[in-house]
């Protein structure tokens, strides 16, 4: 997120991603454990840096298509202008870089839990906080303050099919309820445990879904109360418009996240609409994909 | 449905509820913004994919890796 505001807004950062070098992002958390052909390329290339599997490997990479690192950076905002340390690595790493003729295998592996479910739907989800946060004291608390979360939603076939017919499948209810009904605008929050959904209502009628969720922890550190409404529009057997925005307040455990939290309760809205284009982003599986039983 | 503090689920989903002038507003405000300037770096999500391009462009690799999709989570 910090770097989606600041190095990645750097116009000589840009170029250089851009006209030298192929740009890759990915989730390490997959890829630490995974025993496919992409997880070990990324354990062959992260493993030369300061950290190795399973130590906490983000950051930023410069490397060889053989996998021989050329450059790392994972510089905290404390440390300097992150855009002049992103700069400097990929400038070196150009001159280190020798080009080899590398031959690939052709069959490549690919891990079907990264993959949207066959003939089912991606929705984009956005999430902001809407107030009740001090005064910010830098720019970077300033960027989380006014960030906004990104997620999706992936939908299965028969949900869809449901979908079609006017109604909102319990199980479409239930994974947005734990895995989107969430405040990812400082980082990745824990998901809510299936116990924790402690009320929840979604219904359509006439095109409209309008409901109700109540989240909480058996502690009662961590919940929120929400209410939904949207509209459902299907043509020709195909959902052609899932429109929805949760709104309620939340409220967390001091301290928790990348930055701190509004004090107390304070109000978030969630927004979720059918992906729209070709977006090589639209391919990032949902944050919730990694529980075992996202698509249950 | 297990409850907290033996709330009832009435108590739980009180009245309220948005208008449709606050859905219109937050639905069109929460709209992701493709004319950010990290959209424009033409990010690959596979790292596979990456490295055939790469090779076939001669380039170097430039990875971004978070806990977490840097494209789409948090």
């Amino acid at each position: 997120m910090l770097d989606r505001a600041s190095t990645f807004r750097d116009r000589a950062v840009i170029d250089f991603l851009k006209n030298r070098f192929v740009p890759v992002a990915v989730d390490l958390f997959p890829l630490h454990r995974g025993q496919d052909a992409e997880s070990e390329y990324y354990r062959t290339v992260a493993n030369q840096g300061p950290r190795k599997v399973p130590q906490n490997t983000q950051g930023l990479y410069a490397f060889a298509p053989d996998g021989k690192l050329l450059g790392f950076t994972h510089r905290t905002h404390e440390a300097g202008d992150r855009a002049v340390a992103v700069r400097d690595m990929l400038a070196k790493a150009l001159v280190d870089f020798q080009p080899s003729d590398l031959k690939i295998p052709e069959k490549r592996e690919a891990d079907p839990g990264r993959l949207p479910p066959r003939d089912g739907l991606v929705l984009d989800v956005s999430t902001k906080v809407l107030g009740g946060y001090r005064e910010a004291k830098d720019e970077w608390e300033r960027i989380f303050q006014t960030a906004m979360g990104l997620d999706h939603l992936w939908v299965r076939r028969d949900e869809v099919a449901a979908l079609t017919r006017g109604s909102f499948p319990e199980s479409l209810q239930r994974r947005i309820a734990r895995f989107n009904l969430i405040d990812n605008t400082r980082g990745e929050p824990p998901m809510w445990e299936a116990g924790e959904v402690r009320a929840l209502e979604m219904k359509v009628q006439d095109g409209r879904i309008a409901g109700k969720v109540a989240l909480r922890t058996d502690a009662g550190d961590r919940g929120a109360d929400l209410d939904l409404l949207g509209f459902l529009e299907a043509k020709e057997g195909r959902v052609v418009r899932l429109d929805l925005v949760a709104k309620g307040l939340f409220w967390d455990r001091p301290g928790s996240g990348s930055a701190a939290a509004p004090e107390g309760k304070y109000p978030v809205a969630i927004a979720f609409r059918l992906v729209e284009g070709e977006d090589e982003a639209h391919r990032v599986p949902p944050q919730g994909r990694r529980d075992w039983d996202y698509l249950k | 449905m297990k409850l907290l503090l033996a709330l009832p689920v009435a108590l739980l989903l009180a009245d309220g509820g948005l208008s449709i002038e606050e859905f219109r507003k937050l639905h069109g405000d929460l709209r992701p913004q493709r004319d950010e300037l990290w959209r424009s770096i033409p990010w690959k999500t596979s790292l596979l994919e990456a490295r055939e391009l790469a090779v076939r462009e001669r380039k170097p690799l430039f990875m971004w890796s978070m806990n977490g999709s840097p494209l789409g989570c948090g």
